[in-house]
């Protein structure tokens, strides 16, 4: 069902711009208006989703230590797993924002008789890791449109991601990968009956709207040609803010432009401010340091208990016949001595 | 062919069969987990079950010993006996088995072999019958267990007041 | 003779897939064996909760407040603004699965609500559909639904049916962590009055009298002294431990389960025969006689104010530091919490200093709180203490870890440091079934109750399991841990899977190798283990 819906919205979503941009020519909506609102939602969106998550304290240091802590001194700790200091959380993140370290934990593959264990967690990092870097490289690629002159970089990894020479323009290899980790990722869902029981309408629409975008892509580069020069003097003309829309540049263009805009329209309010949140998370962002170093909560309110001296009074008889000490020190022993040398 | 042979030679499918069957009484969800997953440990219930049927199957096509038959009816009824499941369903996988073999060999199940192959249902009914038994057994460990437990909970309090004669006597039965 | 029937046509008749609805459409069916029993009124007034009356899960009314949309819609408003834990984890979770298989209710019980994800999912759905503007507008394709009495007992089903193990945790790519959910449903769930006595009732008697068992300071006495004169039976010393002295070096807590339940109080022996070896200056108390904290499954007051009892003792007593004695959920708590919330520790404590090796426990100088197998496993390091390993050769031991001190202070070396010094057979459990990937005994945070039997018989069976793989393998009789709650639940389980595995608690096996001068020079000889039974095999002669 969540399924469906994804991919009818994203159906429509095509026929939407192919009406407006094809056939009405609202070519000033969908090229300048909708990307500039979708982008500012994007931005004002992801920094008021970071403010509002990080104005909720971490009232507790709750670190989830996947390795030895530190403690004496000839036990080998391990830094990454249970860090101690900043230094080693900075660490711990690094592997986990880049390498995916807690989707890795379950790589071990071992062979069982005739059976491969623990396969498929090795290929949900792994198509996950193809997913996420195919998009970043393709993200940067994209810098070329938005920067006169092109910096070296971009000119390079551009270069480098086409390096195969397949084709004319060349085909790019993160193309092809992307589109590989996307279809595991939605495979996957439909497949396993577990994940077919978790996923929602809102797990299967991000990955078809970025299914729509790259496919339009690949289309408007290598089958339905669009005037790139048009397209870069856009793109420019959005990055100076004096939008022009120049003639001819082509529907698939629009249908492209749409995608990514309402990708970044969408971001804010769906699970993927993951891509933020990860940053955040008091699991994996903190030291296991709490019992060198006290950590503040700051809505903490001292304890109401009952005291020593309240539990005494209590127990007194108790105390004393099975001969455990009593505190003379307690007001309440005192009133107590007075009391009985007033009778 | 002797119907024990046409069985041996089919017991890759016969045992699929019944594994199927078997895991059509969990969720959907958990049915393919359990099939999927290979590792012993991180998917101890397939793999117990696995393990209990495999056994079973070959000891109904080799020797039928009595001992071996108990060890692996307990495999999977110690686990189905706490789990979601009335005493029918938990017990019922081993009738189950009669389904699976004839799934498989129905094709083949000509008239001569049909006096053996009561006999084969005999033995999975004599086996149901050892697994009611096991069943039952886990159910009375369960309640046993909740007793024992509340007496080790209060243990120092009972040898206190002399009312454990000596604290290894009260304890559980060997099963 | 007829053609048989068909196969087809005799099992027709019986369903015995589940059926196929989503999770959403699926109400829970309260079954016997799978909940606990609700709190007592009278524990619930004690204690100044919401809403005390009469009333079982198992009945159509649960009788909660006429308002309680508001209480539990203001109440989770409170915990997002107070929580980043709770906000973060409600916001970001892809459901990708990959905590989906790691817990092990779901590996027992194969029910979908188990698995973390949709766990965390009952909350996450709510959180969605009254808190966020696209569950409004959305609804269940974004997988929001509205708070309705279904969910709260979903709810109460669900999140009594978590151990705040944090297995999953450890496998999520973001940190996703199920216990800090859990701990979010039971508090908003106590709001409007549902709970459990296996919990709030400790929870009153330790409020009220000092410890879970409700045990008065006269009866702790005794029973420690009971078990001095078990102690002296065994070694023939005669230990007088002191309660309640002022002026001591150190302040010793342990779990209170350890004075009183089997196989806990051979631990508590352990510690007894450890102390009076070293000469140690300590002392007891019969005022902060727990350790542990059931209010760490209640909510972040209760365990604060459990917690609090154990500082304001360490300051009157004036003692230096506290040693903290084999416990999971209390470790956490002190490891994680005690210094938050009721520190900084008083200023007549120092930073932890054993008196015996002169080692100072740095990574414990704010807390001034350190863990006795560090205590111990220091001793063995630097040859302070006699051991004879031989004393339990009859034992094949291996060690679960507990999963608060694993997944909540990286605690894994130091146990087995010391079980390899004090016994020499010990055999580790397959690598994915121990340290941070541990599995839970089925019995964590405060679920450890006979009316929920099934349930943690299925929950434990993961680790039943590969406890069974090293018996078959190794002969493993001896299944060693650092939990009270592991002591007793652990017992159990065994009894139910691998009958022939016995469970103890690491001091119990230090205590039975530790060579005291006399039985060196050959002047006593130890005969009986702590339990009072032959240290060998009767066949053997007994050395």
């Amino acid at each position: 069902m969540g399924a469906v819906f994804a991919l009818i919205t994203v159906v429509a979503f095509v026929l939407v711009v192919y009406l407006g941009v094809g056939v009405a020519g609202l070519h000033f909506l969908f090229g300048v208006i909708i990307p500039y609102v979708a982008f500012f939602t994007f931005l004002i969106g992801m920094i008021y989703r970071v403010i509002e998550w990080a104005r909720s304290p971490v009232p507790f240091r709750i670190v989830t230590t996947c390795g030895q802590q530190k403690s004496l001194s000839w036990v080998k700790r391990n830094p990454l797993e249970s860090p101690y200091n900043n230094f080693e959380v900075a660490l711990r993140m690094f592997l986990e924002v880049v390498f995916f370290r807690s989707l890795f934990r379950n790589l071990k593959a071992e062979i069982k008789g005739r059976n491969l264990i623990y396969g498929s967690y090795k290929w949900l990092w792994l198509f996950a890791i193809l997913f996420h870097y195919s998009f970043f490289i393709i993200l940067l690629r994209h810098f070329r449109f938005f920067a006169y002159p092109v910096p070296k970089v971009i000119d390079g990894l551009n270069q480098l991601d086409a390096f195969l020479h397949i084709g004319l323009p060349h085909f790019y290899i993160t193309d092809a990968l992307i589109l590989a980790g996307l279809t595991f990722l939605f495979v996957r869902r439909l497949a396993d009956p577990k994940l077919r029981y978790i996923s929602l309408a809102s797990d299967y629409l991000p990955l078809f709207m970025i299914y729509g975008l790259v496919i339009s892509g690949i289309l408007m580069r290598h089958f339905f040609k669009v005037d790139v020069v048009g397209v870069k003097e856009l793109t420019m003309s959005l990055v100076h803010f004096s939008p022009k829309v120049p003639q001819g540049i082509g529907t698939i263009f629009f249908i492209h432009l749409f995608f990514i805009s309402a990708l970044m329209a969408y971001f804010p309010f769906s699970k993927l401010v993951h891509m933020l949140g990860v940053f955040l998370s008091p699991t994996r962002n903190l030291a296991n340091n709490s019992r060198a170093k006290r950590h503040i909560n700051p809505w903490n309110q001292p304890a109401k208990f009952k005291t020593y001296c309240e539990w005494q009074e209590i127990f007194y008889e108790q105390l004393v016949e099975s001969g455990q000490p009593i505190d003379e020190d307690c007001p309440q022993v005192k009133e107590r001595k007075k009391a009985e040398g007033a009778e | 062919m002797s119907l024990r042979e046409l069985l041996t030679e089919k017991r890759d499918d016969i045992l699929q069969e019944w594994y199927k069957a078997i895991l059509d009484t969990y969720p959907k969800e958990a049915a393919a987990f359990l099939r999927r997953n290979r590792d012993r440990f991180e998917n101890p219930v397939g793999q117990r079950i696995l393990e209990g049927i495999e056994g079973l199957l070959d000891e109904i096509l080799g020797d039928f010993d009595e001992k071996r038959i108990k060890y692996f009816t307990d495999r999977v009824l110690r686990v189905r006996a706490v789990q979601d499941f009335n005493p029918s369903v938990a017990t019922g996988y081993i009738l189950a088995l009669k389904k699976a073999i004839r799934e498989v060999i129905e094709d083949d199940l000509s008239p001569e072999l049909w006096s053996e192959f009561l006999d084969l249902l005999d033995k999975i009914d004599e086996i149901a019958l050892y697994g009611f038994d096991i069943y039952m057994a886990c159910r009375e460990r369960l309640y046993h267990l909740k007793v024992e437990e509340w007496k080790k909970r209060v243990f120092l309090l009972l040898k206190r007041a002399n009312f454990i004669f000596d604290e290894r006597e009260g304890s559980l039965p060997q099963q | 003779m007829a053609k048989l029937p068909k196969p087809e046509e005799l099992f027709d008749s019986i369903d015995w897939t589940p059926p196929e609805t989503d999770w959403m459409d699926t109400p829970v069916e309260f079954q016997p064996g799978r909940w606990c029993y609700p709190a007592k009124k009278k524990v619930v007034e004690d204690l100044g909760f919401p809403n005390p009356r009469e009333w079982s899960p198992a009945d159509e009314d649960w009788k909660i407040p006429s308002n309680w949309r508001e209480i539990v819609l203001e109440g989770m408003k409170e915990r997002l603004e107070k929580y980043r834990s709770f906000k973060l984890f409600m916001d970001i979770c892809v459901r990708c699965g990959a905590c989906a298989d790691k817990c092990h209710y779901f590996l027992g019980s194969g029910d979908p609500k188990n698995m973390p994800v949709l766990r965390a999912e009952l909350m996450r759905s709510i959180y969605k559909g009254e808190f966020t503007l696209p569950g409004k507008i959305f609804g269940r394709l974004a997988g929001a639904r509205k708070l309705t009495e279904e969910v709260i007992k979903e709810w109460f089903y669900y999140y009594y049916q978590c151990s705040e193990c944090r297995r999953c945790s450890v496998f999520c790519p973001y940190g996703i962590d199920t216990c800090e959910v859990t701990m979010m449903g039971r508090e908003l769930l106590h709001l409007l009055g549902i709970n459990i006595n296996w919990i709030l009732e400790p929870v009153r008697n330790c409020v009220y009298i000092g410890n879970h068992l409700g045990l008065q300071p006269h009866t702790v006495k005794e029973n420690i002294e009971y078990l001095c004169w078990d102690i002296e039976e065994v070694t023939g010393l005669k230990i007088q431990p002191s309660f309640n002295r002022k002026g001591a070096e150190i302040l010793f807590v342990a779990p209170s389960g350890d004075y009183f339940a089997d196989p806990g109080i051979y631990t508590f022996m352990g510690y007894l025969v450890l102390f009076e070896y070293l000469g140690l200056d300590y002392t007891l108390s019969t005022y902060a006689s727990e350790g542990g904290n059931f209010g760490l499954f209640t909510s972040h007051e209760m365990m604060q104010k459990i917690n609090a009892k154990i500082y304001h003792e360490a300051e009157r007593l004036g003692v230096k530091f506290i040693i903290g004695g084999e416990c999971g959920h209390m470790w956490r708590v002190k490891h994680q919490y005690m210094d938050t919330v009721n520190g900084p520790a008083p200023s007549n404590l120092e930073v932890p200093k054993s008196p015996i090796t002169g080692t100072v426990f740095e990574h414990a100088k704010s807390t001034k709180m350190i863990h006795i197998c560090e205590f111990t496993a220091d001793l063995i390091a630097h040859g302070k203490l006699e051991l004879d390993p031989s004393r339990n050769d009859k034992y094949v031991v291996t060690f679960h870890d507990s999963c608060n001190p694993s997944r909540g202070m990286g605690f894994f070396e130091e146990p087995r440091f010391i079980l390899k010094h004090v016994c020499n057979n010990f055999y580790d459990m397959p690598e994915n079934t121990i340290r941070e990937k541990t599995f839970c005994c089925g019995s964590g945070s405060g679920l450890n109750t006979d009316e929920f039997m099934d349930m943690r018989m299925r929950g434990g069976l993961p680790r039943a399991n590969a406890v069974e793989y090293v018996h078959k393998k190794h002969g493993v009789n001896m299944l060693a841990c650092i939990c009270a709650i592991d002591r007793a639940a652990l017992s159990t389980l065994m009894q139910y899977w691998v009958p022939e595995v016995g469970v103890c608690g690491v001091h119990e096996l230090v205590a039975n190798a530790l060579v005291f001068p006399d039985e060196k020079t050959g002047k006593k000889k130890r005969t009986l283990d702590l339990r009072q039974q032959p240290l060998k095999p009767e066949d053997e002669e007994n050395v």
